[in-house]
């Protein structure tokens, strides 16, 4: 087994989100925020090392954003290096995450930050092209890694 | 006599009545007859043409010789025997089985010689071909080689490499696992202790064919072997012998680099298992390519069961090698492997901000684990690197990696013992590292500050007599500093407080002289309020000081000054963080004896405070207040327990006396009364005699230790306490004379006063119940019972059967069904273990036991207004509960839970669904036979909008589910991945992230990922 890059950098998880009060009130309504959505992917499990897309720094706080009112997310994903061959895996598994865990009314991009990566366009265009993640999670090889990629760690320990 | 027998034999071939052996085995252990005379009877038969009734003949000699007593042959008819049935071997093949299992019982005959034994396995090798019996018959012949060599060895080793060969032929191709359990015990004591040789590769073959073993068992299976035996089994053969090293190391290389995670597990395990036996000389070869195998796995499976067994063989083969003899050859020595290994990943610890430094420091760690000398090297080797590493840092994640490491390797370095000829390498760093450890403190992540401090406990406890009274003092300033600042986080200084307290346990002059002064002089510094303050506020001091504070010496240096506190009025504000402090203290230090002298001159303290300025009414209500009140029976009930019997006799009276000291002279009970009920603003000093100050302290003192009060005035409390438990005071002076008195009625005595007294509350509770029950009556009731119930007693009938009435009442039986609270939740201040309560064994066990059936039938009589009581009353009874008796009883509460669900009260339909989450761990196939109905309930409660707390449990309860088997599991997963659909859009983001879980865990619950 070769990797792209064998000994990635590894950063700090973030701390747990605090429970106000508030959030354990029943009359009060909370709204999607930019943390609850990044809260959902950065748990995602890299496709090569035992590390979760946060660790390697690929999702981050700052590039989820979000529009309770207009329904629409926004999650800009960094690969570790230009080349990464997973792009395109890590990007699927970070749409079926929000496919999954999203209320159907948010419409969803998922896109490669800008600049950080050979091909951006290409898999841009692969990961908006609904028709095409359809598909590709029709083959059955495919769902399996995705699958594995959204496994919690608990269950895979 | 020989008729009998003759007719036996008859019944017995002809096959009518089995039990004929048996009989004729009494006979002949009663010798009655002779085995000559049982031969003649089976003359005809043994001998018949027909094959079937031969082999019944020789059945039943087989039957027989397992019946009786296995010493009661003599060896020449042992010997004669063993000849007969041998011949027998070699007659019609249906005749082997029952002639094996008579040879069976022959050589488990202590009168067996040893040219019988030889005999035996002779003609069973010669005769029988294993592979053409049955399972059953192929066992028989395996139990017969183990019960020989368990209890035959040295006459089994005589037979040398024939035994093996045959032994070989016998194990060839078996495939049952029953068999193959018992044949892989035979094949570890013959690879053990006969010499295999020209044997040993295809010893090694007949049982190396099965690794890795792979096998499932199907959950009907009623032999019960599971893989994990089979994996014991055969992995002690392999490691047998040092002989089968250069087999068995390039096999386990090859299974190595299976893509199977179970075999690449069973390969390292088998690894750690062999390396020891097959030894230096055998592994020198493979050292190498092990090691890089256990390299990748480390780096780069991310599976942290295949990491520990990596590990752990790491550890083995460096034992291992370890043993080696010295040679010049540098390559052949355990240095120039360590060596090797330092050289090909020390690299790693050098770029701490990437993702291999903490494998590299666990990779290390088990290398330094494997032996002293492995240690010592590997810590010169990095500890330097490490320390230099960190000091180059600016970024706190590798810095946090770095202190990290250095700690696994000072926790490694404790694995062995050290003298002052060979001190603990890590001590040649100590300067490096306490300076490494303060800088960690002055990071402002608290994980690297945490971390920083672990690592500064093991160092000072490792190299106690290397660090000078100067290096402890200005650690200990330092942790002080860092302790009081307000900014500190809790858990760095709750990790700061165990580090403090145990260097003042080595360093007692630094408590005396430092840190209590320091301490101290925080809690009286009155500018200590002013707002934006760096410093601890005072409450933050006094738990400081409960935390630091073990052993005699520093309680001592501790209470003395806080008792000062309790007596200054000044202080007044401070009374719930200086109680506090007291309760905690007494509950860490009691357990030891030389402590309880200073914790008993507290009860005193509290005891004269109490007695002195109870009477005014500034000091009332500070002592009156509900917190201050249990800090301070916490703090008498922890030390309590712990009193010997004069002590307690001493605090007994000392607190009974102030008791009844003005009824003597007052004798004005209705007075007592009020002030008892009396608000703190209408305190009428002078009246007060008893009140819920003083029955608060009281409790403890007569309820937490072994000895029962022998007070003259005792049976007079009792009659006073159940008269007030009666009245309608408010609810916490309530509780404490309620709980006071069922700590009392739990030790008393069995006999008349016990008898009398609760004669006389059962009595006065029918009535008021009856009349104008309300619900302190209730819960007064409850608590008594409890009491009964804790200790067994014969009363509890009649008492939890005027609980039963009460549930179907409508205005009291909510009262009752939280009275089942009370009833069935342990408490943590009375009626303890700790507080040495008469607690029944499994008492909750035994009331559910004794009372499912009268709530069952009690909820189906009940009107529709009341049946939530008696549900209510269920859950409360099992929660708890130990799942072997609930199980049986499901069928019958199942259909209550579900009941429960539907009721529209929150409490019970939250119990409830805790109780359903316990079940699907518990007893899944009993969920499993109810999921049909359990989960439209639950899909429903998803959506329940009064609660967010109904609908959390209801989408946790939904994910527990996937525990169960997946074709259960299957029908349902469109209809619950689509019905959570909703919830995902939920208002409350507590109730999204659960759904988001639970619709997750439904997904996922068939992926293959196992």
């Amino acid at each position: 087994m070769s990797l792209d890059n064998a000994n990635p950098v590894v950063y700090e998880r973030t701390r747990e989100r605090e429970v106000l009060p508030e959030d354990e009130d029943d009359d009060i309504e909370d709204l999607f925020d930019d943390r609850e959505v990044f809260d959902l992917i950065r748990e995602i499990n890299d496709p090569e090392h035992p590390l979760t897309l946060e660790e390697l720094n690929v999702v981050d706080s700052e590039n989820v954003h979000v529009n309770d009112t207009e329904g629409t997310v926004e999650v800009l994903f960094t690969p570790t290096i230009p080349h990464c061959s997973m792009a395109t895996l890590i990007g699927l598994s970070i749409r079926v995450k929000l496919l999954r865990a999203l209320p159907p009314r948010f419409k969803v991009d998922v896109k490669i930050a800008p600049g950080t990566h050979a091909s951006e366009d290409a898999v841009n265009k692969q990961l908006a092209d609904k028709e095409r993640v359809a598909a590709a999670l029709e083959n059955s090889h495919l769902l399996k890694v995705v699958n594995q990629c959204l496994a919690s760690k608990r269950k895979l320990g | 006599m020989a008729a009998s027998m003759a007719s036996y034999v008859e019944n017995f071939i002809s096959g009518f009545d089995d039990s004929a052996a048996k009989l004729i085995a009494k006979h002949l252990a009663a010798k009655d007859v002779s085995w000559t005379e049982i031969i003649e009877d089976l003359g005809q038969y043994l001998t018949s043409p027909t094959t079937s009734t031969r082999a019944r003949a020789t059945r039943l000699i087989a039957d027989i010789l397992h019946y009786i007593p296995n010493d009661l042959l003599t060896e020449k008819e042992v010997n004669l025997l063993i000849t007969y049935i041998c011949e027998k071997l070699k007659d019609h093949h249906s005749l082997q089985p029952p002639a094996l299992y008579g040879l069976l019982a022959l050589c488990k005959a202590p009168h067996l010689s040893s040219e019988d034994l030889s005999m035996v396995c002779h003609q069973i090798f010669t005769e029988v071909n294993c592979q053409s019996l049955a399972q059953g018959d192929r066992r028989i012949v395996f139990n017969l080689f183990y019960a020989l060599l368990t209890t035959r060895l040295k006459d089994v080793q005589k037979l040398g490499g024939d035994f093996i060969i045959g032994f070989i032929q016998m194990m060839d191709s078996e495939k049952d696992p029953r068999n193959l359990v018992i044949s892989f015990a035979c094949a570890q004591i013959i690879i053990r202790n006969i010499p295999l040789g020209a044997f040993k590769e295809e010893m090694f073959e007949v049982v190396s064919c099965y690794f890795p073993i792979d096998f499932s068992p199907s959950q009907t299976d009623p032999s019960g072997i599971k893989k994990e035996d089979l994996i014991l089994g055969l992995r002690a053969c392999l490691a047998a012998s040092p002989l089968f090293a250069e087999y068995c190391l390039p096999l386990l290389m090859e299974k190595l680099t299976s893509e199977l995670k179970s075999a690449k597990i069973d390969a390292l395990e088998t690894l750690a298992a062999c390396a020891k036996t097959y030894g230096a000389n055998n592994l020198y070869e493979f050292q190498s390519a092990f090691f890089s195998s256990i390299k990748k796995e480390v780096f780069l499976s991310g599976d942290p069961a295949v990491e520990t067994a990596a590990l752990s063989a790491l550890t083995s083969l460096v034992t291992a090698i370890a043993t080696g003899v010295t040679t010049s050859n540098k390559r052949h020595s355990l240095e120039g492997f360590v060596d090797e290994i330092l050289q090909e990943c020390k690299n790693h610890l050098l770029q701490p901000e990437l993702m291999l430094m903490l494998s590299t420091g666990r990779l290390l760690q088990s290398v330094a684990m494997a032996t002293s000398q492995s240690c010592d090297q590997v810590v010169r080797a990095v500890m330097p690197l490490l320390v230099d590493t960190f000091n180059k840092q600016t970024q706190s994640t590798p810095k946090h990696n770095v202190v990290l490491v250095v700690n696994g390797f000072i926790g490694v370095t404790q694995c062995f013992t050290y003298s002052d000829n060979n001190p603990n390498p890590i001590l040649t760093y100590k300067a490096q590292l306490v300076d490494m450890y303060k800088k960690s403190l002055g990071e402002d992540t608290s994980s690297i500050q945490v971390l920083g401090l672990r690592g500064l406990d093991k160092l000072l406890v490792l190299g106690a007599q290397q660090f000078s009274p100067d290096e402890v003092s200005d650690v200990a300033q330092l942790l002080l500093d860092t302790i009081t600042q307000v900014a500190c986080e809790d858990s760095v200084r709750c990790e700061c407080t165990d580090v403090l307290r145990n260097v003042m346990c080595t360093n007692p002059s630094l408590a005396e002289n430092t840190v209590y002064p320091t301490l101290f002089k925080l809690l009286h510094n009155e500018n200590m309020e002013v707002p934006g303050q760096e410093c601890l506020d005072r409450p933050g001091v006094l738990e400081v000081i409960a935390g630091i504070t073990k052993g005699s010496h520093c309680l001592q240096l501790a209470t003395k000054e806080i008792y000062k506190l309790l007596n200054n009025e000044t202080f007044h504000s401070l009374y719930p963080s200086v109680t506090k402090c007291l309760a905690r203290l007494s509950s860490s230090c009691s357990s030891d004896p030389a402590c309880l002298g200073s914790l008993t001159g507290g009860v005193k303290v509290i005891h004269n405070l109490v007695v002195s300025r109870c009477r005014v009414e500034a000091w009332y209500r500070v002592l009156s207040d509900v917190e201050v009140l249990s800090n301070l029976a916490e703090f008498i009930r922890h030390q309590a327990a712990h009193w010997d019997h004069s002590v307690s006799s001493e605090m007994q009276s000392l607190f009974m006396e102030s008791f009844f000291r003005n009824v003597s002279s007052n004798d004005n009970q209705d007075d007592d009364l009020d002030v008892f009920k009396g608000q703190p603003h209408n305190f009428c000093p002078l009246k007060a005699s008893c009140d819920t100050v003083f029955v608060s302290l009281l409790t403890p003192v007569l309820a937490s230790g072994t000895k029962q009060c022998d007070h003259v005035h005792f049976p007079e409390l009792t009659a006073r306490l159940a008269g007030f438990m009666l009245e309608p005071l408010d609810p916490a002076p309530h509780l404490t004379v309620c709980k006071c008195l069922a700590a009392i009625i739990n030790k008393e005595p069995l006999g008349k006063t016990l008898d009398e007294l609760l004669t006389s509350i059962k009595d006065k509770l029918t009535s008021v119940l009856e009349l104008q029950g309300q619900g302190h009556h209730v819960s007064a009731l409850s608590w008594v019972t409890k009491a009964l119930v804790l200790r067994g007693h014969s009363f509890v009938k009649d008492f939890v059967n005027m609980m039963f009435n009460l549930l179907g009442s409508s205005d009291l039986g909510h009262s009752a069904a939280a009275g089942f609270c009370t009833l069935l939740t342990d408490q943590s201040d009375v009626l303890t273990s700790e507080m040495h309560a008469n607690i029944r064994i499994m008492y909750r066990q035994r009331f559910f036991v004794e009372y499912l059936s009268s709530i069952v039938s009690g909820y189906q009589a009940s009107g529709p207004e009341t049946k939530q009581n008696w549900l209510l009353a269920l859950s409360y009874l099992m929660q708890g509960l130990d799942k072997h008796v609930l199980i049986p009883e499901l069928n019958k509460i199942y259909p209550l839970l579900v009941q429960s669900l539907l009721q529209d009260d929150l409490d019970l339909q939250l119990v409830t669904m805790e109780t359903l989450s316990d079940l699907i761990c518990s007893a899944p196939e009993v969920i499993s036979k109810q999921i049909d109905s359990l989960i439209p309930k639950l899909l429903k409660m998803t959506t329940y909008k009064p609660s967010m707390k109904v609908r959390i449990s209801a989408l946790k309860c939904l994910a527990g589910l996937c525990s169960l088997p997946i074709p259960v599991l299957v029908p349902y997963k469109a209809q619950v991945v689509r019905a959570l659909v909703p919830v995902l859009g939920d208002r409350k983001r507590l109730v999204r992230a659960q759904a988001v879980t639970a619709r997750q865990e439904w997904i996922m619950f068939d992926a293959e990922d196992k």
